[in-house]
């Protein structure tokens, strides 16, 4: 069943957000074809660029809406009254919604990379071949870190896959924390729009607060890896300067903590729509 | 065992006591009206019957089993509003209650949507409400489901689709399984109905077969409907 909600969520998701990813990728060629004709200020580049600007923006913008949307209006809208007949558990329905948004979240990230590819080419011509000059730029910086920390491939890889885990967990996080305030505002009689907005907030400032204690802790703690965690999170700045091992950890343990928040904001959901689920 | 079961079912809104208290046992193999004004519960009793709601207080039983994951198989509701993804063409909604409900019966849903004349690539977002409401029900009856229940089933709908939906409704009859219809428009559902549930602030006030309480009350449903909720 999970599947099944997974292809109408995609088709849902997708009938909104691949014209737009077209109209994007459109622009991005338009204006770098644009730049290459005078690279300097006229009306065609302020236009394109214009244009290219507002596209990229109605990607992100128009992401987070429909993810919020898809959730308000799908689960507890007047469609909650098809959703919830449907013979589907309610973590399934957390479960196809959360996956969605995540993929929608990073697939708009990878068209926004993308655009900035095809613009940078359509701009120098083929001269400059950028995906190349990224593929190598990420070569160099990986064998550069595996030099200066006498790591191995294998390092390199466990690293990589810590860096997918973590990005994916934040992404679920986000739409998860998302959706638990969603469900906490639709627990009012009334202005249950206001009431997510507080709830949100209230969650990233719970966030905070346990974040800052959590560091407060940790940095009496007489254990390396931990403070990095913090420093990573907040700077990046420690990168070369630690080792592979560390780096490993901190990496692992962002991604950890991203899957723990990502749980706790899935059980608020999941209780308030399986045990007080109440339709207007 | 009983179809659909109420023990001292209680739901309050707040303040407000929408249902109370209310004890009622359904069997199968029958139509019955929930007949009520304005605010007297039904639509609150169908939801909780449905899964929508949470009882405050008391419990209901559909097929022996709270309503959940395991009744919406078997129940088939249909709501007193748009509650279908607006976007989707009729085409699309056939393929969805395909996907989801084993019990669905597409080549029923064929056949009526032929008798009413409803095209198969309009967008419901597109449609009237009338047209809409039909749909809605065709998908509704169309699954082979244990349990209808029907919010508002002809209310939008011009008085020659209601004649062709009332018969789909008999047509649909199987001594298996159990439809409770929620309505003000009584004249039109009364020769459909076989037992009849007067509620009234989330009570039942008159629970009987529809031909013992005409005749011991010597007048037609709507009458004494009528009678008993005169403001």
């Amino acid at each position: 069943m999970l599947g099944k909600l997974l292809k109408y969520e995609m088709q849902a998701m997708g009938r909104i957000l691949m014209p737009l990813y077209g109209v994007l990728l459109v622009l991005s060629v338009a204006f770098g074809l644009s730049l290459r004709q005078s690279n300097q200020y006229n009306t065609g580049n302020a236009t394109f660029g214009s244009l290219y600007g507002a596209a990229a923006a109605a990607v992100m913008i128009v992401t987070l809406i429909l993810i919020i949307q898809r959730f308000y209006r799908n689960l507890l809208g007047s469609e909650g009254y098809l959703m919830f007949c449907l013979p589907v558990s309610t973590g399934q329905h957390m479960a196809n919604k959360i996956i969605s948004a995540t993929f929608w979240i990073i697939l708009g990230g990878l068209v926004g990379l993308l655009s900035v590819i095809l613009l940078s080419t359509m701009a120098t011509g083929p001269t400059i071949n950028f995906a190349e000059t990224i593929r190598q730029t990420i070569t160099q910086a990986a064998g550069s870190l595996m030099q200066e920390n006498g790591s191995t491939q294998s390092g390199m890889i466990i690293l990589v896959i810590e860096g997918i885990l973590f990005l994916v967990g934040s992404c679920a996080e986000i739409a998860a924390k998302l959706y638990a305030a969603i469900a906490i505002g639709h627990q009012w009689s009334s202005h249950r729009a206001l009431g997510a907005v507080l709830a949100f907030v209230g969650i990233v400032i719970i966030e905070i607060i346990l974040g800052n204690t959590m560091s407060i802790i940790t940095a009496g703690v007489d254990d390396q890896a931990m403070p990095i965690i913090f420093k990573l999170s907040s700077t990046m700045m420690t990168l070369t300067s630690t080792t592979m091992g560390n780096l490993q950890m901190a990496l692992g343990l962002l991604a950890g903590v991203a899957f723990a928040r990502l749980a706790i904001c899935w059980f608020i959901s999941w209780i308030l729509l399986d045990r007080r689920l109440n339709l207007a | 065992m009983a179809m659909l079961e109420c023990k001292h079912l209680t739901k309050n809104y707040g303040a407000v006591c929408a249902v109370s208290g209310l004890d009622l046992s359904l069997e199968a193999g029958q139509i019955v009206g929930l007949l009520g004004p304005n605010g007297s519960g039904k639509t609150t009793l169908i939801k909780i019957a449905a899964g929508l709601l949470r009882p405050s207080d008391g419990s209901l039983f559909i097929d022996g089993k709270q309503p959940g994951r395991e009744t919406r198989s078997i129940v088939s509701y249909l709501p007193d509003r748009d509650f279908l993804p607006a976007y989707m063409n009729v085409e699309q909604l056939l393929g969805f209650y395909e996907d989801f409900f084993a019990d669905f019966n597409r080549d029923k849903a064929d056949d009526m949507l032929q008798d009413l004349n409803l095209s198969y690539d309009m967008k419901l977002k597109k449609m009237s409400k009338g047209t809409k409401e039909k749909i809605q029900l065709i998908l509704t009856m169309s699954r082979r489901a244990k349990v209808y229940l029907l919010d508002e089933p002809i209310a939008g709908v011009d008085p020659a689709a209601r004649d062709y939906i009332l018969k789909t409704i008999i047509t649909n009859y199987d001594p298996k399984a159990m439809v409770l219809i929620s309505t003000h428009l009584i004249a039109d559902v009364e020769p459909v109905l076989d037992d009849i549930v007067f509620i009234e602030q989330g009570q039942v006030i008159m629970h009987d077969a529809a031909d013992t309480m005409r005749e011991s009350e010597g007048r037609s449903i709507d009458k004494l409907f009528r009678e008993v909720f005169k403001c």
